[in-house]
């Protein structure tokens, strides 16, 4: 349901995305691994609209969505959680959850909506009037991915979203994960520097290396030597 | 070249610059008064416009009411001549030494607020100086202003006996003027200049050279306030007639309109603007009628128009180096660096440092040494801490906890141009040079600590600042060479590839003679014939007995230079070691690609 | 009268008397032109949430609603469809702004540029209002009540005009500060002004978000231009930079992120500035709202209500 063709994402004069095809079918997740600067982050921001590929096309169920605005995309039912737990910190949990929500125009009850949340992470409840800058950066995840799927978007863009967790929380969110894409007709993209981790609740892999794609395949086929080799030379 | 930089070339030609003074000044005698005090307020203009581009130009900070110093200057000086007596040549000294005082003053606040509060605080400047000359009226006559104040143009000036005509006072006005701009040109061509353009690009960079920001600030409003004070001084006596209205927010978007059209940065701009903006109220008879739209629509369109104003169109901006001036010396490759003694002794400790930022343990009781002649790795996952430790030891980040060493002093809580000035360098993971300058004048800039020579010595090109010039220049032509860049020596580093512009930068760093060299993450981005240069200057630094720190991600590059490489994770130290060793440690396996399961039973 | 034995005490109750009502009246006029101050740095702020850029023409905005209003009243427009015409063609101003010397400016980079235009855009418009309306100042007609209307609060005669400008403004205020925490464009205008990518990823038009910011900062600034008139009496093509300066004071004081802030700020220095006027003169009033200006930016930038910006390297 998502294809990406030949895209490249140049930021002046360094390529950051260099000519990357990437498919990932409906109610599946797609983990894309790689160190620092391989270009995990531009491919989402690609996708998300927020920057625009210097080449190439993107194609949401078949429709190019390259001419849309950001906001036109989150519309169409993308969700972009951006890499270093950015949300609106000033704002309340429930603030934050408001400001998700309100303007993609959502089918459905923003009050069950938020009532699931509340049910999938407890703590966010107890924490509800607080201010989203004084939760700890486990909550903080649990916000930003409620915040990604409560309008139960089709696609899922998380950029890190494990990134400086510990391990007992890293597990709840990619239970949470698993558990959004099983509910059918979902797809999830997931970048990841900790390719294991990844790798456990994906259905497939592409392995990038400075902008471009070096391996990929089906998760299984990725564990192992191979992958450490596309960080360690 | 194209035509417009053709005229550009021919109007900024020492030779025709001299022969329209010469004949200016003889021409005096014959023309008429009126034309006579034209020029005199042509230059004027010409000095207002030269200090504003110094201020807002050069150093970037921008002065929405430089009115004021005008108004400052001249009451001063038509005060202290009509009330105290002092002569005229005093008056106007005085002048300036008074509104270079105001403006120490004034960067005081104004160093330390971003552009847009600076912005606000100039316009407040400019109003209350209007404000008060109005209504301090024992001194200054407030509303109705200051009559009688001696003039050339009613035969009243006098300077021990003598008795200035217009003529004459437009000569001296014109050899003030070209006695302020040499030594202005001289000025903006040296170290200073370059100090004054660094830190309006970026005061970060500039620290890691060892400029002050501060104290760089300082001075180029002294310098702003003094060049104004010299042609406030002129202007009291010229006009022999002085009111709150001469100083009104109008005359500060004047003298910010000739500056921006005429191109800021550019000494042959300001003339150009000056000219322009004299002249031209004069041959448009509705103009004033119209003045404020006029002036109102050129602030708003400027910019996107024509950025560098007029000097752009004509490709006259100024360079700044000295380079065109003085004939190149030459060096031997070999003593582009020193050589330091002590190779393998500890050159920087880093003791127990921790670096929290509200909360988060950035580096987590992080203990290292950096010795003399070596290079040391530094890589880990992203977000272990690598940059903050070099920000920590460049001085950029005073440790939570812990302390840094370096040639056994504690520089731990150092501002980082003090540091940089120790002989610490570093690069930042863009790189940050200055785009509009060449590459020569980037290289250059990194040997600002080195200096020795001061302001005055620069400005009048002494013998001893050429031959420190000139050495300096010649050191900066061996590390093009070393690096492979003379054939961009005078292209702008903006224009370039980003490969070279990195390769600029560790050139630039190498220029500073440091003993410590901090790089981070210097091959990102390059080609392998690029990367094999900046090996090669490594390894030239590191041969030399300096000290190499190397943040990179790029293990093939780091295999080849490092003597010893450090992996972090998470704040902390997981591994110490050479590359091979790395590879198959455990603990950074682990780091990088997260905990295998074990059991798939 | 002033004799006998409890003369002396007679003429100090007296002079007290006089003394106190004057200190009040110097309060209450505050009270009144402070007002207009947090209304008018309300307009920079909610350009600046937006956009991070502050308005350097917003006094010649403030200025032309103020000319308009009183010049279209001397014609003999009905004085509200006056206001009305006035509150839109500021309102059109602030978007024209943005369009022509803000965005262009914005994508280009660095501060220095926006900071020059928007100073154009107000001696652009300082000018036009010369060459249109002429250069001496034109007399302010009275919109609120009558200017001769008295009221006695506390032993202190305070005209109408005075409460009313401080009850609008404080109103206004209040309201914009209800419209920001709870409306759906509040949230949006909070969203962007926080962060404006991720703003965008909820779907939030971040383009309609910012023309709309500039529209109302526009409205704010007629009405405050209309407002201070109305207290001052007069209206002149330059009158605005002085208030732009003091707002922007009280912008600072009260913290920029902060539209309560920026009430409690302007009203103190209302007060402030009236006192020292009073008891000394209006330059010494400006002169210590500069030095105020100074300190707070020297001690605490981000101001009594504001939070602190960290930069990264």
């Amino acid at each position: 349901m998502l294809e990406l063709r030949d895209i490249s994402v140049s930021y002046g004069a360094i390529d950051a995305v260099k000519c990357v095809d990437l498919s990932a079918a409906s109610g599946t997740i797609t983990a894309l691994i790689g160190a620092n600067g391989a270009g995990k982050s531009s491919l989402l921001k690609a996708v998300s609209g927020l920057v625009k590929p210097k080449a190439g096309q993107i194609l949401l169920d078949g429709y190019d969505i390259g001419a849309l605005e950001p906001h036109e995309r989150a519309r169409l039912g993308i969700a972009h959680a951006l890499e270093g737990r950015r949300l609106f910190h000033q704002h309340t949990v429930e603030e934050n959850l408001v400001t998700a929500w309100h303007f993609r125009h959502p089918s459905g009850d923003f009050k069950r909506a938020v009532d699931q949340v509340y049910a999938n992470f407890p703590i966010l409840a107890e924490r509800r009037r607080l201010k989203a800058g004084t939760l700890s950066g486990g909550q903080q995840q649990m916000l930003i991915l409620s915040m990604a799927t409560l309008h139960e978007p089709r696609l899922v863009l998380l950029d890190e979203p494990s990134l400086g967790l510990a391990p007992i929380i890293v597990s709840q969110i990619y239970e949470f994960i698993r558990g959004y894409c099983d509910e059918g007709g979902r797809t999830v993209v997931l970048s990841e520097q900790m390719a294991s981790l990844a790798l456990k609740v994906a259905d497939q892999g592409y392995v990038l290396r400075q902008g471009e794609v070096v391996q990929s395949g089906e998760s299984d086929q990725l564990k192992g030597d191979g992958v450490a080799g596309a960080y360690l030379g | 070249m194209n035509p417009l930089h053709m005229l550009g070339k021919a109007i900024s030609s020492p030779w025709l610059v001299g022969g329209v003074c010469i004949a200016a000044a003889a021409g005096a005698s014959f023309a008429d008064q009126g034309t006579v005090q034209m020029w005199c307020f042509l230059i004027v203009n010409i000095m207002l416009a030269q200090s504003i581009n110094v201020l807002t130009g050069v150093a970037g900070q921008i002065s929405l009411g430089h009115a004021g110093f005008l108004a400052i200057g001249s009451y001063a000086a038509a005060i202290l001549l009509k009330d105290y007596g002092l002569t005229f040549p005093v008056a106007v000294v005085a002048s300036v030494l008074i509104s270079a005082a105001v403006g120490y003053v004034l960067a005081i606040p104004s160093g330390r607020v971003r552009e847009f509060y600076l912005a606000m605080m100039s316009l407040a400047f400019g109003l209350i100086v209007y404000e008060l000359v109005r209504e301090w009226r024992g001194m200054t006559g407030g509303v109705m202003g200051m009559r009688g104040i001696p003039s050339p143009g009613l035969g009243t000036l006098e300077v021990f006996g003598w008795r200035v005509s217009p003529e004459w006072y437009f000569r001296i006005m014109l050899v003030s003027l070209i006695g302020m701009m040499i030594m202005l040109r001289n000025f903006i061509k040296s170290h200073f200049g370059r100090a004054f353009y660094a830190i309006h690009v970026s005061e970060i960079a500039a620290g890691s050279l060892g400029i002050s920001s501060g104290g760089t600030k300082r001075f180029a409003y002294a310098l702003s306030g003094g060049i104004a004070g010299l042609a406030a001084g002129f202007y009291a006596f010229l006009v022999g007639y002085i009111t709150p209205e001469s100083f009104t927010l109008m005359r500060s978007v004047e003298i910010l309109v000739m500056a921006v059209v005429g191109g800021l940065g550019s000494l042959v701009g300001q003339v150009l603007g000056a000219g322009l903006f004299t002249y031209l109220p004069q041959q448009l008879q509705a103009f004033s009628d119209y003045q404020y739209i006029v002036y109102g629509l050129i602030l708003v369109f400027s910019f996107t128009v024509l950025p560098r104003g007029l000097a752009g169109l004509l490709g006259t901006q100024t360079r700044y180096s000295k380079h065109d001036q003085l004939s190149g010396q030459e060096l031997e490759l070999d003593s582009v660096l020193s050589q330091r003694s002590g190779s393998g002794q500890a050159l920087v400790e880093v003791c127990d440092v921790v670096m929290s930022f509200s909360g988060l343990r950035a580096l987590d009781g992080v203990s290292l040494t950096v010795r003399r002649g070596t290079v040391t790795g530094l890589v880990g996952p992203n977000g272990s801490g690598k940059s903050t430790l070099v920000n920590v030891i460049s001085g950029m980040y005073t440790p939570t906890v812990g302390d840094v060493y370096f040639k056994g002093e504690k520089i731990s809580g150092w501002p980082a141009h003090r540091v940089a000035r120790a002989g610490v360098t570093r690069t930042f993971q863009d790189p940050r040079n200055v785009p509009s300058f060449s590459v020569r004048e980037n290289i250059l800039m990194g040997a600002h600590r080195l200096y020795a020579h001061g302001a005055f010595a620069a400005s009048v090109n002494s013998a001893g600042a050429q031959r420190e010039e000139g050495r300096f220049l010649a050191c900066t032509q061996g590390l093009m060479e070393a690096a492979g860049l003379s054939a961009y020596a005078d292209d702008p580093v903006g224009d370039l590839p980003y490969g070279i512009q990195r390769l600029v930068e560790v050139a630039r760093a190498l220029a500073s003679d440091p003993e410590l060299l901090l790089l981070d993450e210097p091959a990102a981005g390059l080609s392998d014939t690029e990367a094999e240069r900046l090996m090669a200057l490594v390894r030239m630094a590191r041969d030399h007995g300096v000290g190499v720190m190397l943040i990179d991600h790029h293990m093939d590059f780091l295999e080849e230079l490092v003597d010893e490489v450090v992996t972090f994770d998470a704040g902390q130290e997981i591994y110490r070691g050479d590359m091979a060793g790395m590879r198959n440690d455990p603990a950074v396996i682990e780091a990088y690609l997260g905990k295998e399961e074990t059991n798939h039973a | 009268m002033h004799g006998g034995p409890y003369g002396s005490a007679r003429i100090f109750l007296a002079e007290s008397i006089k003394t106190m009502v004057f200190f009040l009246q110097m309060v209450f006029a505050g009270l009144s032109v402070g007002a207009v101050y947090a209304l008018i740095a309300l307009g920079l702020n909610l350009t600046f949430w937006t956009t991070r850029v502050l308005n350097f023409g917003q006094g010649s905005v403030l200025m032309i609603g103020a000319m308009l209003t009183a010049v279209l009243i001397g014609y003999g427009v009905n004085l509200l469809l006056a206001v009305l015409i006035a509150l839109a063609a500021t309102c059109l101003v602030l978007i024209v702004t943005e369009m022509v010397a803000i965005r262009p400016l914005l994508k280009a980079g660095g501060s220095m540029g926006w900071v020059v235009s928007t100073l154009g855009v107000g001696v652009f418009l300082q000018g036009l209002a010369s060459l249109v309306f002429g250069t001496q100042a034109v007399a302010f007609p009275d919109v609120l009540f009558s200017s001769s209307a008295t009221l006695q609060i506390f032993g202190a005669w305070v005209s109408v005009q005075y409460i009313a400008v401080f009850v609008i403004s404080v109103v206004i205020v209040g309201l914009m500060e209800l419209f920001l925490r709870r409306s759906t464009w509040g949230y949006g205008v909070r969203a962007v002004a926080h962060d404006r990518e991720l703003a965008s990823l909820m779907g939030i038009p971040v383009r309609k978000v910012v023309l709309l910011s500039f529209a109302v900062s526009g409205l704010l600034a007629g009405v405050a231009g209309i407002l201070v008139s109305q207290i001052s009496g007069t209206v002149d093509p330059g009158f605005g930079l002085h208030l732009l300066i003091l707002a922007f004071v009280a912008a600072v004081v009260g913290g920029m992120g902060s539209a309560v802030g920026a009430l409690i700020a302007g009203l103190g220095l209302g007060v402030l500035e009236k006192l020292i006027a009073g008891y000394y003169s209006p330059a010494a009033a400006q002169t210590v709202a500069f030095v105020l200006l100074v300190a707070v930016l020297a001690v605490r930038p981000q101001g009594l209500l504001g939070k602190k910006e960290m930069v990264k390297v």
